[in-house]
């Protein structure tokens, strides 16, 4: 597994440059690219969700302590901008490209409002940096064609598709073999993107299990960078606290190492406030595969590496 | 294989959670000639209730649940054709979705699969439903139970709007109105007029046979 790209069945694996963040490659290549999102549903620091009024300085510290943890550890951030009203899109994404030079994902359960925020994102000439999350077996082709004539070339591929949920059919529904149109030939053919980070989801802890095979599949078989948010499930295990009140800050990034160790190139870990408690064990366990990596002939493809760059001694 | 034998195929096939089993299975039996009806309920449903008693048991997991009910609802796409509408043993009608606004639809497939594998008739809107979608559902299929689900803070007013609506229009007497999802309290429930709440799946199936049981 661990010299996955030179073994034998593995396709050559892509590296996406995403506004100057490079994601992708062989495990041990690149450090996991760490998303951490901000003004989601119920975050505290939001006052006013329709019009995107917020305590503007929680939240620069939010984006900024990740800023602090990427730039000690070598994990490239991203901003994963979550709104749910145009207004409010508009007013985030301004703040957080003012506050980083990190890329920004437009985020929203309503197309309208990812929609917008796209547009703005060209408007102010931040189209190299914006990633838009995401594209699924449900999006539209006015929201394709909207995409392809703005011009935007990175985003997340959601792969999960609710018809079949083992990992043997993650590669066939992308490839559009099987169980309906394809999010990712949609995504390219309709949306024209070419810079894709495919997300293979997750539902649950048991889950991840599936998350991991899925990766793997994914890199294995198409060679594209994957990732998933499995610290979502844990943030969703609510008897997490029967195992003590530290569990939760342990499984937090716990669940994330296990799909590194599948070779996943990214990673949502959920709200921004955990960065503390994400960035220092995705980076351990980068430097640990990428040494391993070594051993097989893969070797950092930057010295901005985990490996390199968390004192060890 | 013999009648017996077909049905526990049917049944191996649901807990396999491979719709193409399900399918394989299925087309045997139907080749054969067994009663369609018979063929959910001893087989295919008997199938989805034992994973739905595994994950009750903390033995089975989401994923199981939800490629169990993918596994029968291909059976069930295969069989319905042949079904002729003569009301069978059906507990209740229900009919469901998430509110406007609202795109989760994980919480609200288990309750599918769960409220069909104990015999409720089952018309499923999806996801982000508008209200008026609803309340034109209401009218046209008469359910026994309106489920409305909601994940986000956001849309759990949508759900309030729904039952307004219904009144409004003098059809809130007709249907029982049962909520839950993540964004739903039980103070939130009562309060916007429901007749239950569904903490989760399986209280949602649970609440659902209690208010069939009242009617």
């Amino acid at each position: 597994m661990i010299s996955k790209g030179s073994d034998e069945g593995w396709v050559p694996q892509r590296i996406f440059n995403i506004g100057g963040v490079e994601v992708g490659g062989r495990i041990g290549e690149l450090p996991t690219a760490l998303i951490g999102c901000i003004f989601y549903d119920r975050h505290r620091i939001v006052k006013d969700p329709k019009r995107g009024v917020f305590e503007r300085e929680a939240a620069e510290r939010l984006v900024q302590r990740q800023a602090e943890l990427s730039e000690v550890t070598g994990n490239p951030h991203m901003v994963d901008v979550i709104a749910s009203a145009p207004e409010a899109m508009r007013r985030y994404i301004d703040f957080v490209a003012d506050l980083t030079e990190a890329p920004l994902l437009i985020d929203s359960s309503i197309p309208e409002v990812r929609i917008a925020g796209l547009e703005y994102a060209a408007e102010v000439g931040l189209l190299e940096r914006t990633v838009y999350n995401s594209l699924s077996y449900a999006t539209t082709e006015e929201e394709l064609s909207r995409i392809r004539e703005v011009g935007l070339k990175n985003a997340v591929i959601l792969a999960f598709n609710p018809r079949y949920l083992w990992p043997r059919g993650v590669v066939p529904f992308l490839r559009g073999e099987k169980y309906g149109p394809s999010p990712l030939r949609r995504a390219m053919e309709l949306g024209g993107l070419e810079r894709v980070l495919i997300d293979v989801g997750v539902l649950d802890i048991p889950s991840i299990g599936l998350t991991m095979e899925s990766v793997e599949r994914v890199k294995r078989e198409l060679g594209l960078p994957a990732g998933a948010g499995p610290s979502n499930a844990v943030l969703d295990w609510r008897q997490v606290r029967r195992l003590g009140p530290r569990a939760r800050a342990v499984c937090l990034p716990g669940s994330i190492l296990l799909t590194q160790c599948a070779g996943a190139d990214f990673a949502i870990y959920g709200p921004m406030k955990y960065a503390e408690k994400v960035f220092p064990a995705v980076a351990m366990a980068d430097a640990i595969l990428a040494y391993r990596a070594m051993r097989h002939g893969v070797r950092p493809r930057t010295k901005r590496h985990p490996l390199y760059r968390l004192p060890f001694h | 294989m013999d009648r017996g034998e077909m049905l526990e195929a049917l049944y191996r096939a649901v807990l396999s959670r491979e719709p193409e089993e399900v399918a394989r299975a299925v087309e045997e039996a139907i080749g054969a000639g067994l009663d369609p009806l018979t063929m959910i309920e001893e087989g295919l449903a008997r199938g989805l209730r034992e994973v739905g008693d595994l994950y009750g048991r903390g033995e089975a997991f989401l994923a199981d649940l939800i490629m169990a009910g993918e596994a029968m609802k291909e059976g069930l796409r295969l069989l319905e054709p042949l079904i002729r509408r003569k009301g069978g043993a059906v507990r209740g009608r229900v009919l469901l979705g998430t509110v406007e606004g609202d795109h989760h639809d994980i919480g609200k497939n288990i309750v599918v699969a769960l409220l069909r594998a104990n015999g409720f008739e089952v018309i499923d809107l999806g996801v982000d439903v508008p209200v008026e979608e609803f309340v034109e559902a209401v009218r046209r299929f008469e359910p026994d139970i309106l489920g409305l689900s909601a994940l986000m803070t956001t849309t759990v007013p949508l759900q309030r709007r729904v039952i307004e609506r219904l009144e409004e229009l003098g059809l809130r007497d007709k249907v029982k109105v049962l909520v839950g999802g993540g964004a739903v309290t039980p103070e939130m429930a009562r309060e916007m007029g429901a007749d239950a709440y569904g903490r989760d799946a399986l209280d949602a199936v649970k609440k659902a046979i209690e208010l069939i049981k009242r009617r």
